[in-house]
């Protein structure tokens, strides 16, 4: 509900920039990472909204598993457009994640975690394992052509460059953001955040908590799908492992680096994290450690992330004497 | 026709009845106290009627309409609205953010107009603010608004948990020990505010242990002893009623023997 100190034109220049930023960065694998950036910034931010509702969800990346595998699945055996496969395979996850939030969100704190983790190794073993020649086992689903071409009337909008897939990326980021955003700054998010407070308060004065919390997992779900699809679709393999514990831990350390209070905190977390991960590349075993303690020190020294931490220093640059900003911390 | 009523209404937790077999009766308008030892079933009570947990037996009438096994929210949304024993208000939230969650109970379902920023969701957010600030001005809490919950004095903090009550505008708002923790000087405008509230057309029941307190406000009284109800009727009849007293007295007497009251 804090909305960020930046005002418009600050936001207005930052969307200029990253729009624009293709024209003088050209470079394939710059804007292959970014691009991954952006769409891991849409996970994580996705991620958080569940997080601020109530529960840490370990089946955050197994819904991204679910977009990817079965647009590919569509595209390259049954020869579908990319188009028709990705609205397709989102109406599946919201099924999916309506059927697993009904049965999984009245449990609490630990037992959700615990239980939407399994949700994740079954997931993994199901794609990894089941119906091979469908999704490929081990290796996954290989080679997955690029989304097709779309005609518009004066010109043809093709998906074969890296620029386009940081576009895309960075369209799917923003979309999620900006439903996150509105929705956040209505009731809707109130009662999200009165949820996590107090479920029992907020229930005897007339508010179906469960139904906003199902909502809330739905939606940010679904997100993790679209973003899980179109990061399977570019990157011309899907393969589990994308999408298996290792992925999850990176989208939790990005939500809480980048600071769950913001809405923008965690694609921050994720661009600033995946820019650096890239740096340190030769460490990779080392990678996940990494990621790992970050989060655990993060959550000693400043719990409320980075941009807790910037929220702070404006208030203090500009003189404003409101209390600091709340450490929402994640899980119970 | 009550306002409330139930018939026969029970809860056992395993072997226990912590409410045994209650009828009782609430009318509009009226301020009605709930009295008794310790572990008498008053809290257990009103966690029956007001849909926290389900009856084991029996049945509950809402203005003539059954709300039996109803949860919470949706008691709620008829207009029976209940606070808690402990200090239950929303503690990171400003005070005004807490009214407005109180508020809610009026809105319908509209998500999609909330994401489109539409002139329906600010009619509807715009009312929500003001019942919400009404309701805070009505407490004295309008000055505040801006302090988060948790910054409040404890004091201040239980008239925010009737604030919120009263922004959902109830029909009937159930009281759970209200006064507890308070001081005499703290307690008064507390009891001028229950009196006001009753002025204005809704109805109140409060349980209470400032068995002096509740002599003094309520209109009626209903006492309970061992999850039943042992006596009702105007504060003179039951400060006569000698069951009462001798509810009262045996548990003084065990107390003083030293066994659990």
């Amino acid at each position: 509900m804090k909305r960020v100190a930046l005002t418009t034109w600050g936001w207005l220049a930052l969307c200029a920039l990253v729009l624009l930023l293709p024209t003088v960065v050209t470079g394939q694998y710059v804007l292959r990472v970014l691009g991954i950036a952006a769409l891991n910034g849409a996970l994580a931010v996705s991620f958080a909204v569940i997080v601020r509702s109530g529960y840490v969800s370990m089946a955050h990346t197994a819904f991204a598993a679910m977009g990817a595998y079965l647009s590919a699945a569509l595209i390259v055996h049954a020869h579908w457009n990319f188009w028709l496969a990705l609205p397709i395979a989102l109406l599946v996850i919201i099924a999916t994640a309506f059927g697993i939030g009904w049965l999984t969100l009245r449990l609490k704190g630990a037992y959700f975690f615990l239980i939407s983790f399994c949700f994740l190794e079954a997931t993994v073993l199901f794609f990894g394992n089941v119906a091979q020649p469908i999704f490929g086992g081990p290796n996954g689903i290989v080679p997955v052509p690029r989304p097709s071409p779309i005609l518009l009337g004066f010109a043809t909008l093709s998906f074969n460059s890296m620029r386009s897939f940081y576009y895309c990326g960075v369209a799917v980021m923003l979309l999620c953001a900006w439903v996150i955003w509105r929705i956040m700054s209505t009731r809707y998010g109130r009662i999200l955040l009165a949820a996590q407070q107090s479920d029992t308060l907020a229930a005897t004065v007339g508010v179906n908590i469960f139904a906003h919390k199902l909502m809330a997992f739905v939606l940010c779900s679904t997100m993790a799908g679209l973003a899980g699809a179109v990061l399977g679709n570019f990157n011309g393999i899907v393969q589990i492992d994308d999408y298996a514990v290792s992925r999850m831990v990176m989208v939790v350390t990005f939500a809480v680096v980048g600071g769950t209070d913001m809405v923008w905190g965690p694609a921050f977390g994720a661009v600033l994290l995946i820019l650096a991960g890239e740096r340190l590349r030769s460490l990779h075993d080392v990678q996940l450690l990494g990621y790992g303690l970050l989060l655990i020190l993060v959550m000693v020294i400043w719990p409320s992330g980075l941009a807790g931490m910037l929220q702070h220093l404006y208030r203090k640059l500009t003189g404003q004497a409101r209390e600091p900003a709340r450490a929402v911390s994640a899980g119970h | 026709m009550p306002l409330l009523q139930t018939k026969g209404l029970t809860r056992s937790f395993g072997g226990l009845k912590a409410v045994d077999n209650v009828d009782m009766e609430v009318h509009e308008r009226e301020i009605l106290g709930l009295i008794g030892p310790n572990g008498a079933g008053k809290s257990t009570c009103f966690n029956l009627l007001s849909g926290v947990i389900p009856p084991t037996a029996g049945q509950v009438l809402f203005d003539g309409r059954v709300i039996t096994g109803m949860r919470a929210h949706q008691v709620a949304r008829l207009g029976l609205i209940r606070t808690f024993q402990g200090i239950t208000v929303f503690p990171q939230f400003t005070v005004l953010e807490n009214a407005l969650v109180g508020a809610d109970r009026h809105f319908t379902w509209n998500l999609w107009h909330a994401v489109a920023n539409s002139r329906r969701y600010h009619g509807l957010d715009r009312d929500a603010r003001e019942r919400a600030l009404e309701a805070l001005r009505w407490c004295g809490l309008a000055d505040v608004h801006g302090v988060q919950a948790r910054n409040l004095p404890h004091g201040t903090q239980r008239v925010l948990e009737l604030a919120i009550a009263l922004a959902a505008g109830p029909r009937l708002l159930l009281l759970d020990e209200p006064f507890s923790g308070l001081s005499a000087g703290e307690s008064a405008p507390l009891i001028a505010l229950i009196r006001e509230i009753r002025d204005r057309g809704m109805t109140v029941v409060l349980v209470e242990h400032h068995v002096k307190l509740v002599m003094d406000l309520c209109d009626r009284i209903v006492v309970f002893g061992f999850g039943q109800k042992v006596a009702e009727g105007t504060p003179a009849e039951v400060r006569e009623n000698p069951d009462v007293i001798k509810l009262y007295l045996g548990e003084r007497r065990q107390r003083r023997a030293g066994t659990a009251g």
